[in-house]
């Protein structure tokens, strides 16, 4: 078998993004049905992110999610579910189908995730400013043994209003944690709005670099830029390293983008069709992809 | 193991609960190679200064930042670790009360919080370091163990059985050096067991951390006027000993809970819940503190003030048993 072409690649975790997102809206239909709304826009703002790592590079085993060196994804923005679980189906933790189990009576897929390594779920996330210091605290474990495993967490923008994860984050460069990635789904809004008007956080960059952090800042929707930005050769050597995925919320149906009413929506079923459509699949929605 | 002898029992008094518990926590650590310790700038304060020179490896320094502090000891859990997280029981109560209830309670991790100084133990440095809800909060959250042992030997137990218990533990350590000795000879100690330490049918003293001894003094006062009372040592404030609890309903005329504690939430509250369950008639007097904050004084000054001393506790009982 050849190699992949780069764009290859590419095409491949961007196919896998436009399955997630679709998914997502399967989701938030069921959501609705089982009188809920669902966080479409924050799942949006991640996909393209958690399709890069779930698909292309993350060490991990599906079949073995116990596996003790396997990479670890700290979903610390919890209410990003609809970023995170169709990732978790297609990359076959559990049947795609159980998706649409979203948010009905007594599901395993609730609208924060709830440990269950079964289902490749690392930790109960929710409550925001938690995620980032149970990654030091895993990048710690994995440097006490010596394993060679990698600890992903991603952050949403306005979570870093939270003094925890400041200090997750000088615990981290105590450390030199160079075991850890931390990834920012900068969107610039959150639930009461824009963050620019709720806490101004411009220098997003310049915060982490001066807490001692290698930063980067890339498209969030650029899967090449993400894949790059991911890649060992990108990572620091002796320190932490902060990605700061500039992305657009609700990203990928046009309707979502940019309106924060998606932030936690219910979706209509004239809304999804159009948003089907917007992705590529047929309107009704019934195309099932398989893992 | 250590074991408990008329010169350990010195030893461990002379040091207090703290002290104990930094000595004993090495030897848990040279048992046990997945133990590692964690602390938010209490290094010294909490008696794991030792231990980080033993086994520096194992030891996590994360600064004055308890709720990471709490975090990143259930990322080290969730990785195969055994952890001991310390800092001050008002700290580690209060300050961290959503990280454990979330991050290490719910998943069911393997991290033990250490609530060091619980009560007034802290004197004249004043009620923002005094500790009498943790053991409401704590009760209130599932999956929690809460230990409250009542002097040094019982500390070293509760520090292994913490260890080699799979699942969240909370440690309230009460009172300061010299600490009173309760027990002088070996034990058993089993987590969700009160020991009964002296026999008596009139009524029963039931007693947590430091104030056990208080209680047990007591008794030996009562008994002078002819009043015979049970002590027990409810070392396990969660699960709840009921069992013993009831038999002492039936078999006493009357209940007394010493507690270093706010009198809501804690010892008293639980021993009340069990009794109003059964339907009992027996009388409870919950002796802690009357759900006030109160003025700052020196830690033997508060144990008078409290009615937590022998002598005290011995006024209290001789004026509402009947």
């Amino acid at each position: 078998m050849t190699e992949k072409t780069r764009y290859e690649v590419i095409a491949g975790i961007e196919e896998k993004a436009r399955m997630m997102r679709k998914l997502s809206l399967d989701m938030g239909l069921v959501a609705v049905k089982a009188g809920a709304g669902a966080h479409l826009g924050p799942g949006y703002s991640m996909t393209d992110i958690t399709a890069t790592l779930y698909f292309h590079i993350m060490k991990h085993d599906p079949k073995n999610p116990e596996w003790k060196d396997r990479d670890r994804f700290i979903l610390s923005k919890g209410h990003g579910v609809l970023g995170y679980y169709p990732a978790l189906a297609l990359s076959g933790y559990f049947p795609v189908e159980q998706l649409l189990t979203f948010d009905t009576d007594e599901s395993d897929l609730v609208g924060h995730p709830c440990m269950n390594l079964r289902y490749g779920i690392e930790a109960s996330t929710g409550s925001l400013g938690h995620g980032l210091p149970i990654a030091v605290g895993y990048a710690l474990g994995g440097k006490l043994d010596k394993k060679n495993f990698t600890v992903y967490c991603l952050l949403g923008d306005g979570e870093c209003d939270e003094g925890t994860v400041w200090e997750a984050v000088m615990t981290a460069n105590q450390y030199r944690l160079d075991n850890l990635v931390a990834i920012v789904d900068r969107n610039r809004l959150q639930s009461d709005g824009l963050s620019r008007e709720i806490i101004q956080m411009d220098d997003m960059a310049e915060k982490w670099r001066s807490f001692g952090w290698l930063v980067r800042e890339i498209d969030g929707h650029d899967v090449g830029e993400i894949m790059d930005a991911l890649h060992m050769k990108s990572r620091p050597v002796g320190r932490p390293y902060v990605i700061i995925a500039h992305t657009i919320k609700g990203k990928g149906v046009s309707f979502f983008e940019d309106d924060n009413a998606w932030h936690y929506g219910r979706l209509t079923s004239e809304q999804a069709q159009q948003a089907y459509s917007e992705l590529g699949f047929s309107s009704d929605g019934k195309e099932m992809p398989k893992c | 193991m250590l074991t408990v002898n008329a010169t350990t029992a010195k030893n461990w008094s002379e040091l207090g609960a703290r002290g104990t518990f930094g000595k004993t926590l090495i030897e848990v650590a040279n048992e046990m190679p997945d133990v590692v310790v964690i602390t938010a700038d209490l290094a010294d304060a909490t008696k794991v200064r030792e231990f980080s020179k033993i086994f520096p490896d194992r030891f996590f320094q994360v600064g004055i930042a308890e709720q990471n502090m709490v975090g990143v000891a259930a990322g080290l859990a969730l990785y195969g670790k055994t952890v001991f997280a310390t800092s001050f029981a008002c700290f580690s109560s209060m300050r961290v009360c959503e990280q454990v209830r979330t991050d290490v309670a719910y998943p069911y991790l393997n991290v033990k919080i250490i609530g060091s100084h619980a009560g007034y133990a802290m004197g004249t440095l004043g009620t923002t370091h005094y500790s009498i809800e943790d053991v409401a909060i704590m009760r209130a959250i599932p999956n929690m163990v809460i230990l409250s042992p009542a002097d040094g030997a019982e500390v070293m137990k509760a520090t292994f059985a913490a260890a080699r218990y799979k699942g969240p533990v909370y440690l309230r350590f009460t009172g300061v050096e010299n600490y009173p000795i309760v027990h002088k000879e070996e034990f058993d100690f089993e987590i969700g067991k009160a020991i009964t330490l002296r026999e008596g049918n009139d009524l029963t003293i039931i007693g947590t951390g430091s104030l056990v001894a208080e209680a047990l003094g007591a008794a030996y006062l009562l008994e002078k006027d002819g009043i015979s009372a049970r002590v027990l040592d409810m070392h396990t404030l969660k699960p709840l000993d009921v069992k013993v609890v009831s038999k002492v309903a039936r078999e006493t005329g009357m209940i007394f809970t010493v507690e270093e504690h706010n009198v809501i939430g804690g010892l008293g509250s639980a021993v009340a819940e069990v009794l109003a369950e059964e339907g009992s008639s027996v009388k409870l007097v919950r002796i802690g503190t009357q759900d006030e904050f109160v003025h700052i004084a020196t830690y033997p000054t508060l144990l008078k003030r409290c009615g937590f001393t022998s002598e005290k506790i011995y006024q209290t009982v001789k004026t509402r048993f009947e």
